[in-house]
């Protein structure tokens, strides 16, 4: 009986874990947690794609990302796209860049519905 | 067995709810504007309406006696942009000269109606009017509740720095709100001196958060990437009253911590000017997004059915 109880304890912290864990997600909005190239980094060479890690599966059908140069012109390929093998990355490739400054625009629709959106600036280098 | 089992489990599932808690560090919640979220700050008027409850502990030993105040509030969004609040706060007064008693209760309770009137993305700017009543004759004298009502019109205005030059780019993170309002009595009493102020309060915060994602990552792990140094200054100055022109004001210098659903607050207290006392006190607070905890709940509102948590503008 003692064991049971024990047991049944256990199974209910587990059920009571996996319902916040299922959850918590779900209402959850989508965030940047880390990008290539990084945030506000300079880079040498230049990168050929840009991907941004969200912290939440994003919609592909209203998700976009653009990367502009210093004159505020689009540089990117304009095939961004959410990764299909995993929807919490946000890829665009890039054609061979000058050294310069660039930023990227990213704007994503979290599962709940919800749109955050935000950019970040990243440096070619000049050097070798 | 069953007790080492149960406390096995009580252990998994109250790590469990730190992990989900306190682990999806970039869950975001209210007082969101543009790229900008600004946390609640311990002691200024924040410049939005949300969904929250708040528990501030606070303790410090002024001129006359060592105070320490545990006070809770709790908003609720009745549109998107209005907001009603509730607020109490329990007072233990120990006084220092050893003829004058101890002293604890209730002050008076807080009620306050706010309104958004201004949430500007492009600038970051987030501004809102406010109403404070705080009904006289409830709380309880002896921790000097008052028996008049007192009105406090109020201002809260919050501004981040996003939008400086690339050449600014290390202050972009920081942001500052303020807020201005006036302590009003609303009748007169021969016993009680009823002093009308001026309120106000200023903070400034650098955002970790803001800084890593939208300005450069420089690879703060968590939870540091979750902080916001700040500095509130608050005072109130006596308007009227024998006192009339006197003004007590501090320094609170500390660190906020921002999780997914809740946030955590230590200031140190310290006084600007003698009036204010001489001792540095501190305080704490916890903070919950309640619109993040339980949306369906807590979102509801009468005539806009589930507002949902804050989101940035789409």
């Amino acid at each position: 009986m003692n064991a049971l109880s024990g047991r049944r304890c256990g199974e209910l912290s587990v059920a009571a874990l996996t319902l916040l864990l299922v959850a918590a997600p779900a209402w959850g909005h989508a965030f940047p947690d880390h990008s290539e190239p990084r945030v506000g980094w300079t880079v040498n060479p230049a990168p050929s794609r840009v991907k941004i890690w969200f912290d939440g599966a994003v919609e592909p059908i209203f998700s976009t990302i653009t990367v502009m140069n210093a004159e505020k012109q689009r540089v990117d390929k304009g095939d961004g796209r959410v990764d299909p093998s995993d929807n919490t990355i946000l890829e665009v490739n890039l054609p061979p860049l000058p050294p310069g400054r660039y930023r990227v625009f990213w704007s994503v629709v979290a599962r709940d519905g919800h749109r955050t959106e935000g950019d970040f600036p990243f440096t070619i280098g000049g050097g070798r | 067995m069953c007790r080492e089992a149960s406390w096995r489990s009580i252990c998994s599932l109250a790590l469990g709810i730190v992990v989900v808690v306190a682990v999806p560090v970039t869950g975001w919640a209210h007082g969101v504007v543009g790229k900008r979220w600004f946390p609640s700050t311990v002691v200024v008027e924040d410049p939005f309406v949300s969904d929250e409850a708040s528990f501030v502990v606070s303790h410090i030993k002024g001129p006359d006696a060592k105070e320490t105040e545990l006070e809770a509030e709790i908003s609720k969004r009745l549109s998107p942009n209005f907001a009603i609040g509730f607020g109490g706060s329990y007072r233990i007064v120990n006084s220092l000269n050893p003829d004058e008693p101890n002293a604890y209760g209730f002050s008076n309770p807080d009620i306050s109606l706010r309104y958004q009137f201004i949430r500007d993305p492009v600038h970051e700017v987030a501004s809102t009017i406010a109403l404070n009543i705080g009904p006289g004759g409830v709380g309880a004298k002896q921790v000097g509740a008052l028996s008049e009502t007192t009105l406090t019109p109020a201002l809260q205005i919050g501004k981040g720095f996003g939008d400086l030059p690339d050449w600014a780019d290390w202050l972009k993170p920081s942001a500052v709100t303020g807020s201005l309002g006036f302590n009003l009595f609303t009748g007169h009493s021969d016993t009680e001196e009823l002093e009308n102020s001026l309120a106000w309060g200023v903070t400034v915060m650098y955002s970790i958060p803001y800084l890593q994602s939208f300005v450069k990552d420089v690879g703060l792990p968590w939870p540091f990437n979750r902080l916001f140094p700040i500095v509130e200054f608050t005072g109130e100055t006596l308007l009227t009253g024998h006192q009339s022109g006197q003004t007590t004001a501090f320094a609170n210098p500390g660190l906020i911590w921002a999780g997914k659903y809740f946030e955590l607050a230590v200031e140190a207290q310290i006084p600007l000017n003698d009036v204010s006392g001489r001792n540095v006190g501190i305080l704490g607070m916890i903070h919950f997004f309640l619109d993040d905890i339980a949306p369906n709940i807590f979102t509801w509102t009468p005539f806009h059915g589930v507002l949902g948590p804050q989101s940035m503008p789409q």
